[in-house]
């Protein structure tokens, strides 16, 4: 009874040009998205994470702040 | 888990490009893509086990992605008004060559659409997901991400046959003069 025909109500003749007219204008602007080179931000993340699990490959990191058992000494006043 | 680290690495690396286009129309800004790039990046190292080796990395990546910007996303939404519809419009960057206004014209009309109706038509006529697999991504029925498709090129369609009946008519298959298609002469 009530208005399922929104879906597949018939458009007007236009439809199937402008139906692959809007299809590859989304294939496009996603395409510029997807070139878009890859910031060093991601990758030396990434570098951080498998250096984490490989601990071998990397000797002491500073930066990383994760286990502070080691390192009782500074007591926060 | 079945993938070593430089693997793991070398398979997440390689999904970024997709992850940020993604990023980019969920969140509407780079900045904020960039930022849920990182979240999706730490959480897939974190939760490798959860990923069954020989399916789509990809679309396991995107429902992480996709489920940390809604949880974000409702607390954002929590702490500042956001306004709907404004991180929309700003949507994806500016194009990269000029002399496309027509594409301009769509990002905007993209950047108008509903939320759950943009990210399906993204998913099925950009990324390449199945139907099957945009469902799982989404967490609905895969008749729901067909309607809000459906609903999607409709709302499209009639923005565009609006805003660009002028340039239609004879002119529709010169649109990318750089590739003209034969399929559009009938």
């Amino acid at each position: 009874m009530n208005a399922s025909r929104d879906d597949d109500r018939p458009t007007p003749t236009l439809e199937p040009k402008l139906q692959a007219h809007i299809g590859r204008q989304l294939r496009q602007l996603y395409d510029q998205m997807v070139s878009e080179p890859v910031p060093d931000r991601f990758k030396s993340l990434l570098e951080q994470l498998e250096s984490r699990e490989t601990p071998s490959a990397a000797e002491t990191d500073a930066s990383a702040p994760a286990d502070t058992t080691s390192e009782p000494s500074q007591v926060p006043r | 888990m079945n993938l070593s680290a430089p693997r793991l690495k070398d398979a997440l690396l390689a999904e970024i490009p997709s992850l940020r286009a993604f990023a980019i129309s969920l969140s509407g800004s780079i900045d904020r893509a960039d930022d849920l790039v990182q979240e999706t990046l730490m959480k897939a190292w974190a939760s490798s086990d959860g990923f069954t080796e020989g399916t789509s990395l990809r679309a396991w990546m995107f429902t992480i992605m996709r489920n940390t910007f809604y949880s974000l996303h409702r607390k954002r939404r929590r702490e500042v008004q956001d306004v709907d519809g404004e991180a929309a419009a700003r949507m994806v960057s500016p194009p990269a060559q000029h002399g496309h206004l027509d594409l301009a014209d769509f990002r905007e009309a993209l950047g108008r659409l509903p939320p759950d109706q943009r990210e399906a038509l993204i998913l099925i006529g950009a990324s390449g997901f199945s139907y099957e697999e945009a469902a799982e991504i989404c967490g609905c029925a895969i008749g729901t991400v067909k309607s809000r498709v459906n609903r999607a090129r409709q709302r499209l369609m009639q923005q565009m046959a609006v805003t660009s009946a002028d340039d239609f008519g004879p002119e529709i298959g010169v649109v990318s003069a750089g590739a003209a298609s034969p399929a559009d002469v009938a």
